[in-house]
């Protein structure tokens, strides 16, 4: 039983950071209908500005808004010289945009910073949390809460916030949001913006905890997709839910199957959940063939 | 000096001249509407005129402004809001969302847009109050168009251009849309109505553009295009008047 808790818990906290990862890729697609195959590229990018802040002497968990905005900046320039021109041509053309973007960052970090794994090591970083007889690593609880805050933020921008307003009009109608005033151009570059924080931010709290190295990314992309698709394409409460359902599924195969069978096990749950809901868990019906309007 | 002034606007789409040369004005708190058969050019020239679709040649003044070959968000602010033939409501927002999402155009943050929301629902009796909490994509097809009527209003616009909007309606739901378009005039805001359906037209509006192969066939009063003999051929073909006895 005291197992069967240990990796619940486990895995929620694990699912929460995998929330936050994907709502980034999944706000970008519901409002710009852009596909980011670099998500995972700027996961990789996030856990490389914690580490060379912790070098400079920054705890990694107070370099994690500094990283956050760091990469809302790299989203906005991102958007702006490379998607923008993209927006009206096929969605192939994104497609290799946004692949050679993930290519250029890979060889970009293995040219800058080698194929050596960096450690982040905060002095509490082995420290474990006892509760009764669950023992959790402070770093997993810490980057669990922060993330769940910074969705909670994400939200409330969306929903408070003048922004955000333009932002969830224009996903869901986007020449309806441009007549009412609203400058598509902007609402995409901030969302943009916001999608890579998301992914940032989720780097920077992953670094404490995981090796960084310059094709870490590709497994935080394959995760974030599963989740995103898992969850509904373009639903925001489908990003944390599927986050938290991919969550659990590592951590319960890795102990119960095998560490090596985890993606085993949460791609085979993917399969069988498109097959019964194409539309993923909170995706509208024919929101497959779309995207949900959240 | 009108309103808005439209100079010899052109469009073409490869081979295919949508709109020729088409020139007329509408002057301040006028109704105007643009008809025509299918294929006439309205949809185009609409477009050409909210900065969807970019004129091969020509000039548009709003206010003495020029805005041909602005984006819509530009002519937004110029003060000329339009409405879609398809109605588009932000369907899985709130009625009072729609609204809102309007009035942040000139509010600064969303309380006060709100508000401002809430005091433009006056205007639609108690229909949309009745729906202020319910999604825009459950509503009916004559709610729907209210709630783009309340949007567009929410830009505080000085000309509002309404595309098709009793589409799908019923005899008693275009009644009720063509009174509203009549009040619009008395709240101080110019109508542009794009139209097929000419008794819409006939009763609510002060003068009829009459387009026909992208080009003016006639302007006049209702009563003036009623008896037109050219709009009667344009509108059932040639032979017609003959065959229709």
């Amino acid at each position: 039983m005291d197992i069967f808790l240990q990796l619940l818990l486990s895995g929620l906290l694990l699912g929460g950071v995998y929330g936050l990862l994907s709502l980034g890729l999944t706000l970008v697609f519901g409002v710009t209908r852009i596909v980011n195959f670099a998500h995972g590229e700027f996961v990789m990018l996030g856990m490389y500005l914690t580490y060379f802040l912790w070098q400079l002497g920054f705890d990694p968990y107070l370099a994690a808004p500094v990283v956050f905005f760091a990469c809302f900046a790299v989203g906005v320039v991102t958007q702006h010289l490379l998607l923008r021109k993209t927006l009206t041509m096929p969605h192939l053309v994104q497609v290799f945009v946004t692949l050679g973007i993930s290519v250029v960052m890979q060889a970009g970090a293995q040219l800058l910073f080698t194929s050596n794994f960096y450690f982040v090591r905060p002095s509490y970083g082995n420290a474990m949390v006892e509760i009764g007889n669950i023992r959790l690593p402070l770093t997993t609880i810490i980057a669990a809460v922060l993330a769940l805050i910074g969705t909670a933020l994400v939200h409330l921008f969306l929903k408070k916030t003048h922004t955000g307003a333009a932002i969830r009009a224009t996903a869901q109608d986007p020449y309806a949001a441009n007549v009412v005033g609203i400058e598509i151009k902007t609402v995409y570059a901030v969302t943009f913006g916001v999608g890579i924080g998301c992914a940032g931010l989720a780097g920077a709290l992953l670094a404490p905890i995981y090796p960084v190295y310059p094709t870490v990314g590709l497994a935080y992309s394959l995760i974030s997709f599963v989740v995103v698709v898992l969850g509904g394409l373009g639903s925001l409460p489908g990003a944390l839910i599927g986050g938290l359902v991919v969550g659990l599924l590592e951590t319960f195969s890795a102990y119960y199957i095998s560490p090596e069978a985890k993606e085993a096990t949460y791609f085979t749950i993917f399969i069988i959940v498109l097959l019964l809901r194409p539309a993923g868990l909170l995706g509208l019906r024919g929101s497959e063939t779309m995207g949900a309007n959240h | 000096m009108p309103l808005l002034q439209i100079n010899s606007i052109k469009k073409s789409f490869g081979g295919l001249k949508a709109v020729k040369d088409v020139s007329f004005s509408i002057e301040r708190n006028e109704i105007v509407s643009v008809v025509g058969p299918n294929g006439a050019g309205k949809t185009t020239l609409f477009n050409l005129l909210t900065g969807f679709i970019k004129p091969d040649s020509g000039e548009i003044t709003m206010n003495g402004r020029r805005i041909e070959g602005c984006n819509p968000e530009t002519v937004c602010r110029a003060g000329f809001v339009r409405t879609f033939q398809s109605s588009r409501v932000f369907p899985n927002m709130s009625v009072l969302d729609n609204v809102t999402i309007g009035a942040l155009s000139r509010c600064n943050d969303v309380a006060s847009a709100r508000r401002e929301a809430l005091s433009i629902f006056d205007f639609f009796g108690s229909r949309l109050h009745d729906y202020s909490d319910r999604a825009a994509g459950t509503l009916s097809w004559a709610n729907r168009t209210r709630v783009e009527i309340a949007r567009a209003l929410a830009c505080h616009p000085t000309l509002i251009g309404l595309d098709e909007p009793t589409a799908g309606m019923n005899p008693a739901e275009t009644n009720e849309i063509s009174e509203l378009i009549v009040k619009l005039r008395t709240e101080g805001v110019t109508v542009l109505v794009i139209e097929h359906d000419m008794s819409l037209v006939m009763r609510v509006s002060d003068r009829i553009v009459v387009l026909h192969h992208g080009e003016l066939l006639m302007q006049g009063t209702p009563p003036e295009v009623r008896g037109n003999a050219k709009v009667m051929e344009a509108y059932l073909g040639n032979g017609s008047s003959s065959t229709a006895n």
